[in-house]
């Protein structure tokens, strides 16, 4: 189930100056705010369960070092790009410099595959268990660059106009790219079923 | 190439809200990132923390130094050209009085009697007694 975040609650700029003040507390709650977006996100990308705790540990860092300097009017926008960014730095170094936007279909290798999903619970059918793995396995297969897109909306809730912005591509690349993992997910639970 | 994507939005809706569900299901399987990496991050955001009035103070000692060296330069600056101007002043002076000392009309003053004193205001204008009061152009008619 999704968390939602109620008005109430303060906003992560708020949070964010508020950690800079000295509330180490603050972060935590950030930390938890985004935890499984980001985490899921890194997965969803890298494949590998350690790559992406690697990856989510530096991001925080880079959050927690530049607090004092974070003036942007999106925090989302800004913790987003700075994943972005160590992401295709990641890619560089495993794939020789190759960028997110220029791997191709055929170079992107699939590697949720390796992911060691948990097993079923009893309360969970066999099958539906069976399907939201094959579901995962689908999204792994997706190109890396329609894969980005469609987790990012689907598992970290951003709007299109704030993906297009961290890819730094026009709204309609994005909304492309989405419909096309969308199509190719769809084929490919069709014949995973 | 480019290739022609017709997005029909009531179909597409439809398939993420089929596909949807099931990767969210998927994904909601990976448990994670694991205790020791957010202690790690917990770690790190407290030492920042405490590191940060440090940063804070060594950058406002920073600024303040930056702010003594340049006040310190400026004020040399200033010093400097207020000597050199005074050292100018001083050294018109100087030459002032060299000049006036090297003329050998002053430099008989001090042994000129008072009886002295018109012959050498005379010679100070370059003129002298004989041709001061023995014009060459001989008298002239004091009447017409």
């Amino acid at each position: 189930m999704k968390e939602e975040i109620t008005d109430t609650s303060p906003s992560d700029a708020e949070l964010l100056g508020r950690y800079a003040q000295g509330e180490v507390g603050c972060l935590d709650q950030l930390v938890e705010r985004y935890r499984r977006q980001l985490f899921t996100w890194f997965v969803g990308m890298t494949g590998s369960r350690s790559d992406a705790e690697d990856l989510f540990q530096d991001l925080w860092i880079r959050v927690i070092r530049n607090a004092d300097r974070f003036k942007d009017v999106s925090f989302r926008a800004w913790m987003w790009q700075i994943a972005r960014n160590l992401l295709i730095d990641f890619r560089r170094k495993k794939k020789c410099d190759i960028s997110l936007d220029e791997v191709s279909d055929e170079e992107d290798h699939p590697l949720l595959e390796t992911l060691v999903a948990k097993g079923p619970t009893p309360q969970q059918g066999v099958e539906r268990t069976d399907l939201a793995l094959k579901a995962m396995q689908a999204v792994g297969q997706l190109p890396a660059v329609q894969r980005e897109v469609f987790l990012m909306r689907v598992e970290g809730d951003l709007p299109f106009q704030e993906i297009a912005k961290i890819l730094k591509v026009p709204l309609n690349t994005a909304l492309g790219r989405m419909h096309d993992a969308t199509t190719r997910l769809k084929q490919m639970l069709k014949e995973m079923r | 190439m480019k290739k022609d994507v017709t997005i029909q939005e009531d179909a597409e809706l439809q398939d993420l809200a089929e596909i949807t569900p099931w990767v969210r299901e998927g994904f909601a399987r990976i448990e994670g990132p694991s205790a020791r990496v957010l202690a790690a991050i917990h770690q790190e955001a407290v030492e920042q923390a405490r590191r940060r009035p440090l940063r804070i103070r060594f950058f406002f000692a920073l600024r303040l130094s930056a702010a003594a060296a340049v006040l310190l330069l400026l004020s040399g600056l200033v010093f400097n050209v207020w000597r050199s101007r005074g050292q100018d002043q001083h050294q018109q002076v100087v030459q002032l009085l060299n000049l006036t000392v090297k003329n050998p009309i002053v430099e008989n003053l001090g042994s000129a009697t008072p009886s002295d004193l018109p012959e050498l205001l005379l010679t100070m204008q370059g003129l002298d007694r004989e041709s001061y009061f023995n014009a060459s152009d001989g008298t002239e008619a004091l009447w017409l």
